[in-house]
């Protein structure tokens, strides 16, 4: 455009002549949507955080007692030299692990749980699944990190496309824009689980770093235990962020009590092995022991076998023993005897298989089974890599 | 909610409210969702609504606020802070593109609705009330809580303002998308 002079009039005139901009909706769509939706927003408890604390300070004492229990009966199985099938059906590679994890001792509660989840008496595990790709053809995944006795159980929902062009101005809502407008609408307990959402404060996001605004008086920093819980609860729901900014309301880093000044919190999955969780009302879930990083993937599937305390359960399969071979590329699960996965409870076999997914997906590397009976079970075919799951544990939508 | 009341007002001035949100934040979803709002908080205050302003000026200046709850929470987010947003004097930017109905237009109407995102944010509430809106001098007074002469004050101001940008752009850089 060439120069040109303005002038008042001129610059009046033609703001006149705008356009009228319509909205192309329909009178009902915008009736409907105002019907729909209109939901009745939890408000943060202040708490909940304490709630917490006490939890975890439970759980953690529980977890002592057992973890000092089985060691007793552990060095004393080992004084007496008594025999444990579980211990024995460890590999080579998994014997360092086995130094840190504990063995089930045959009169421990936690033995009996782990047995009860395979064979013919699992028959009432509840079926939790997790979620895989060809589940996202045309709906967005949710994850969030919900809490049950201090655990962090990572939870997935699939919501309708419909629905999310229905709630949000862009196609792929961010983590943090979905936890902004359902997290308030979560009915936990209804779920099976404690109440801890929506977070205190606000939630944003700039690209792909998220950032936490606490008021001064939150409470997340309760006890370690309070700060493991907020921070696994974080990780666990905005997994697309690169990290997150735990900030003050003056735009500072959060300071939290034991701690100090918060560090950003890394989002990049942690290499852990999956356990196998039963909620208080009886659903089985996918859940990493996050207490225990593993530097390989081999270490870790072979941790599987046991569980590593009261709380989380080996998914392993009664009486199965396996050998896990890992290279560079990929990892191999042998069967140590032909494994007739029709002989045992279809989701003890699923959720044995989630977690080696789970824990293989944790070391990004593509995992195999190898020495079934059958090559193909349902719909997974065991002459390919097990599919990868997109996210564990799988609840249904619609919340309400 | 009152169905009737829905009805009644969706058909006088939902239209005209809409297309104000829209070309404050210029993107057509994002203003579908502070419509939303609007309503939301129509309903919630439809009790308490005195007469004392016309039906009119008081749902547009709930849509006012909306869209400035939104300006304020956009900055929080971009400056990482929570400092005192105060929008008569900041600038109210969308970072979005020009409605479709806008990049019709001829370049220098497209020029001067750029343009209007380098005003102050009363300025241009302002320029899009009377001019976009066609609301008069006691509407915009009203709808924005001020006196007229601040409306007028305001209204002479963002037109001087639009005109020195304007003429010292010389048509050059502001025409980039």
């Amino acid at each position: 455009m060439p120069n040109k002079q303005w002038d008042d009039d001129q610059i009046e005139s033609m703001l006149k002549e705008f356009p009228q901009i319509k909205d192309e909706r329909s009178k009902e769509e915008v009736y409907m949507r105002l019907n729909q939706v209109a939901p009745v927003k939890k408000k943060p408890k202040r708490w909940l955080p304490f709630l917490v604390a006490a939890l975890a300070f439970i759980t953690v004492g529980v977890l002592i007692a057992s973890i000092i229990s089985q060691n007793g009966m552990n060095s004393a199985s080992d004084s007496s030299g008594s025999e444990s099938s579980k211990d024995e059906a460890v590999t080579s590679d998994a014997n360092n692990v086995n130094e840190q994890a504990i063995p089930e001792a045959e009169s421990s509660e936690g033995a009996s749980s782990i047995e009860s989840f395979g064979g013919e008496e699992s028959g009432e595990a509840s079926g939790i699944q997790a979620i895989y790709e060809d589940d996202l053809n045309g709906n967005t995944l949710f994850t969030i990190g919900l809490n049950e006795n201090a655990f962090v159980i990572p939870v997935s929902f699939l919501i309708p496309n419909e629905q999310i062009a229905q709630d949000f101005s862009q196609a792929s809502p961010s983590s943090i824009d979905m936890y902004n407008r359902y997290a308030g609408q979560l009915d936990e307990q209804a779920l099976g689980f404690d109440e801890y959402h929506p977070l205190l404060g606000e939630l944003s996001e700039n690209g792909r770093v998220a950032e936490h605004v606490l008021p001064a008086d939150h409470q997340y920093d309760m006890a370690s235990a309070s700060i493991e819980v907020y921070t696994r609860t974080l990780q666990e729901t905005f997994k697309d962020m690169d990290e997150i900014r735990v900030i003050d309301e003056q735009g500072n880093p959060a300071e939290f009590d034991q701690v100090g000044a918060m560090e950003p919190i890394l989002t990049a999955p942690e290499k852990h092995a999956y356990y196998s969780y039963t909620a208080a009302d009886g659903n089985v879930y996918s859940v990493p022991d996050y207490g225990m990083v593993y530097e390989s993937a081999s270490d870790a599937l072979a941790a599987l076998e046991n569980s590593p305390n009261d709380f989380l359960e080996s998914s392993i399969l009664q009486d199965v023993e396996y050998e896990v071979v890992e290279n560079d590329e990929s990892i191999t699960i042998n069967f140590s005897e032909p494994l007739d996965f029709s002989s045992f409870d279809e989701q003890a076999v699923r959720k044995m298989i989630e977690n080696f997914s789970l824990t293989a997906k944790s070391f990004e590397k593509p995992v195999e089974l190898a020495g079934m009976a059958q090559n193909e079970w349902q719909e997974f075919n065991f002459q390919e890599p097990l599919p990868v799951p997109e996210a564990p544990n799988e609840l249904q939508w619609p919340l309400n | 909610m009152n169905d009737s009341v829905f009805h009644r007002l969706y058909d006088e001035y939902h239209q005209d409210v809409f297309q104000f949100l829209i070309y404050l934040v210029k993107n057509r979803h994002l203003s579908e969702d502070l419509m939303h709002e609007v309503y939301i908080r129509v309903f919630k205050a439809y009790d308490r609504f005195e007469g004392k302003s016309s039906e009119k000026t008081w749902l547009f200046s709930i849509a006012k606020n909306v869209a400035i709850d939104h300006f304020r929470k956009a900055a929080v987010r971009q400056k990482h802070s929570m400092e005192h947003f105060d929008w008569e004097t900041q600038q109210l930017v969308s970072p979005e593109k020009i409605p479709e109905e806008v990049s019709l237009l001829n370049e220098d109407k497209i020029l001067l609705y750029k343009t209007l995102d380098l005003c102050t944010g009363d300025q241009k509430m302002v320029i899009i009330m009377r001019f976009f809106q066609d609301l008069s001098i006691a509407e915009t007074a009203e709808v924005l809580g001020w006196t007229e002469g601040k409306v007028k004050t305001t209204q002479h101001r963002a037109i001087k303002s639009l005109r020195e940008k304007l003429s010292s752009m010389e048509g050059g850089e502001a025409h980039a998308e």
